[in-house]
């Protein structure tokens, strides 16, 4: 954790890890589990407990739903559960027990059309959403390829450029290809340039200093173009897709199989990073096993960086297509946030990168003014988290601004609904 | 592997710079320590008497407002024993010890507390504890009243009630050198600039007060003054004495700063500090009182709130009908 520097006249800067690591196979893991999204139909479901299940199959949970997940290994499927993530959405958990060898699924031709792309590639790693290709057509006239990882510590993106430069071009084709896109922009940082080059796309350097890889920011400092308040990077002609996301779809269109395999960084409770691939659904305690990291009472399990990473309850629980890190902190490490009111010192006004006014917008969410807080730039937000971390009362900014978004939404929809 | 090892669920970010309240007030009491080590030289065993007085009944008064409202026991954060450290600053050596504690009674409850606590309140909890004793008891609050039967060893009278009594000539009467380095009739911890100097220049440079208003305060004293000795050098006195006496570098550094009651962004802390500035040297000319620091601080901060909503566009706002 990097602690305020002696002399506080300067903003503190967190650099991202640049120090690329090759990637070590995690195996097969003997029981797998995949998340789906429960639809809002109740009835029987496709599958039950007992089916053969091959890897690289499209599970589904009805017919007609849009809602899939990729089986990431061959087996049966040992049990069935219900799961519900941080914001209360509700998942269907499907275990896999695995055969321990596979057996591919035949239902991906490997046709590399945008069709073929929504229907089995969304749940590759790295997580992108087609649909904003197909939902206005020609509207894209960018894809940015974020070369670097979002969050601080991990180096999957700066990994997957270094090793492979040319199956990133490969992904790029393909993309160029499936999208109609043809302007592409890859995003490294400062030591990657070289190795970038190859991949077929402009390079575009930003300095490895925090949140410097958030879209927002890279649209802004890159492009030099601005995403309205509320609005997300497609709506201004910009998709953002990390390196590793692009890799995977050119290697799913070059072989034929839907790719099931993550990579992710782990960062010990000493801050060492180990970078590892392993199946998606692959249990945590797995991976932390293979990176020798024991865990101890009242440690946390951080799905994601420090700085944006959630923290999960159960070392059970699997690595899911968008978990770019795993990072296990000691409870002394830790952030310990309070309840204590704002005392208004500004440091998280001073270091917002967006110019929100945190001091206010805090207070806002905190008391539940919700509107108030939507009139304070709520919506502005990049969700980077740099307040909280400098915070000096210990508030839990983030967590507000991220519940007042929460409950502005719900509100929305329940009065759309009473219209 | 344990398999029955709890792990703590947070919400992100997950890693912090390790500031916290605390920290910040024990860096402002050891940024006051070179000026209260003059003053308790100069004033003597007295003077610890009404600081020690001062910090108790202040930490006596939070702790007794926590216990009768049933809220979260908040002494530890130190803030109320530096709102009672910085009044104990002001207060002359000489000040009888009810005194003291009204005025740190006084602060933490009706200038803290009421308002519901630290961060909540609109002034600064310390000036409203001396606004309070400084109207209702003049005659203890006079500094030349005060030490009337007090020989330090070098010239004793009030420099700003002479100022103002007998006009520019009586501050020929100081050495500059002597009102920097504390020789002077004042608060315990106000008197020595020099120190107030250090304290303030320690605190800039770790980033727990910020410059602008510092300094904005300074230049809105030092203009402000420079102008009225322009226009009659006779009645009025030179700049450098106003920055030199009184409660002014005291006020620049440990009161117009104040976190919760000091602006935010960069113009308006500019404003904030040269409005004190400026008001400082108009009550002190025009005014009715000795020295303006406290009440021009206090009148700047009833400003804050508006000041503050001039603010830098957040990047992405979306501007209807401009």
């Amino acid at each position: 954790m990097i602690k305020k520097s002696f002399l506080g006249l300067k903003k503190p800067e967190l650099k991202y890890n640049v120090e690329t690591l090759p990637f070590e196979d995690v195996p097969i893991p003997q029981e797998a589990t995949v998340f789906l999204k429960t639809g809002r139909k109740f009835g029987e479901k496709l599958f039950k407990v007992g089916d053969e299940i091959k890897t690289g199959q499209k599970i589904k949970g009805s017919p007609d739903s849009l809602n899939y997940v990729i089986a990431p290994v061959t087996g049966k499927i040992a049990s069935i559960f219900s799961y519900s993530d941080a914001l209360g959405q509700s998942y269907d958990g499907i275990k896999i027990e695995s055969s321990g060898s596979d057996d591919w699924d035949d239902q991906f031709k490997g046709e590399a059309t945008l069709e073929t792309a929504i229907e089995f590639l969304e749940f590759a790693p790295g997580k992108c959403s087609f649909s904003k290709f197909s939902d206005a057509p020609g509207k894209i006239d960018t894809i940015i390829i974020n070369g670097m990882d979002v969050d601080l510590e991990g180096t999957v993106n700066q990994g997957i450029v270094k090793e492979n430069s040319l199956k990133l071009k490969e992904g790029i084709d393909f993309l160029k290809k499936i999208t109609g896109v043809s302007n592409f922009i890859l995003v490294v940082p400062e030591t990657l340039s070289s190795e970038a080059t190859n991949a077929g796309a402009t390079v575009k350097t930003i300095p490895a200093i925090f949140p410097n890889a958030l879209p927002t920011m890279i649209i802004k400092n890159v492009l030099d173009k601005v995403v309205p308040a509320g609005k997300k990077p497609e709506d201004i002609g910009f998709a953002v897709i990390s390196a590793e996301n692009a890799v995977a779809i050119g290697e799913a269109f070059a072989t034929g199989k839907v790719p099931v395999t993550k990579a992710l960084s782990v960062v010990g409770k000493d801050g060492a990073v180990t970078n590892i691939k392993a199946r998606i659904g692959t249990p945590i305690s797995n991976i932390l096993a293979k990176c020798n990291i024991t865990l101890e009472e009242n440690d946390r399990i951080i799905l994601g960086g420090p700085m944006l990473g959630t923290t999960t309850y159960s070392k059970d629980l699997p690595i899911e297509p968008d978990t770019d890190a795993i990072t296990v902190q000691s409870e002394s490490d830790s952030a310990q946030i309070s309840t204590y009111p704002c005392i208004s010192c500004g440091e998280c006004v001073r270091i917002c990168p967006v110019n929100i006014q945190v001091n206010l917008l805090g207070r806002f969410a905190e008391y539940a003014l919700y509107e108030d807080a939507e009139e304070n730039d709520l919506f502005s937000c990049i969700e980077c988290g740099l307040c909280a971390y400098v915070c000096t009362a210990r508030r839990p900014l983030l967590q507000y601004i991220k519940m007042a978004k929460h409950e502005l939404e719900l509100i929305k929809l329940s009065e759309a609904i009473n219209e | 592997m344990n398999n029955n090892n709890k792990l703590i669920v947070s919400p992100a970010p997950h890693w912090h710079d390790g500031s916290r309240i605390s920290i910040r007030n024990i860096n402002i009491a050891v940024a006051t320590l070179p000026a209260l080590l003059v003053g308790i030289s100069i004033f003597g065993l007295p003077a610890l008497r009404v600081l020690t007085l001062s910090v108790g009944s202040a930490m006596l008064a939070e702790l007794i407002i926590n216990l009768t409202t049933k809220s979260e026991i908040s002494i530890d954060d130190g803030s109320a024993a530096i709102s009672g450290l910085i009044l104990g600053m002001l207060l002359p050596a000489s000040a009888p010890w009810w005194l003291v504690v009204i005025g740190a009674f006084a602060a933490i409850i009706i200038g803290k507390q009421v308002f519901g606590g630290i961060g909540s309140n609109p002034l600064n909890p310390t000036l409203i504890g001396f606004a309070i004793v400084m109207i209702s008891w003049k005659g203890h609050m006079d500094f030349d009243e005060a030490f009337l039967n007090y020989d330090p060893g070098f010239y004793m009278a009030y420099p700003l009630a002479a100022v103002k009594h007998f006009g520019a000539a009586a501050a020929a009467k100081y050495s500059l050198m002597d009102l920097f380095i504390g020789n002077q009739a004042g608060g315990i911890g106000a008197v020595c600039g020099l120190g107030l100097l250090i304290g303030g220049i320690y605190l800039i440079l770790r980033g727990y007060i910020r410059w602008e208003i510092a300094v904005s305060f300074l230049v809105g004293i030092f203009v402000t003054a420079f102008l009225f000795n322009v226009a009659n050098p006779e009645k009025y006195a030179p700049p450098m004495f106003h920055l030199l006496t009184g409660n002014v570098m005291i006020g620049a550094f440990f009161l117009a700063t104040d976190d919760t009651t000091s602006p935010v962004n960069f113009i308006p802390m500019l404003i904030f500090g040269l409005g004190c500035g400026i008001m400082v040297v108009l009550i002190r000319c025009v005014g009715f009182y000795f020295d303006g620091v406290i009440l021009a601080v206090l009148l700047m901060e009833l400003l804050n709130p508006l000041l503050d909503k001039i603010r830098p566009k957040a990047i992405g706002k979306v501007v209807e009908n401009a």
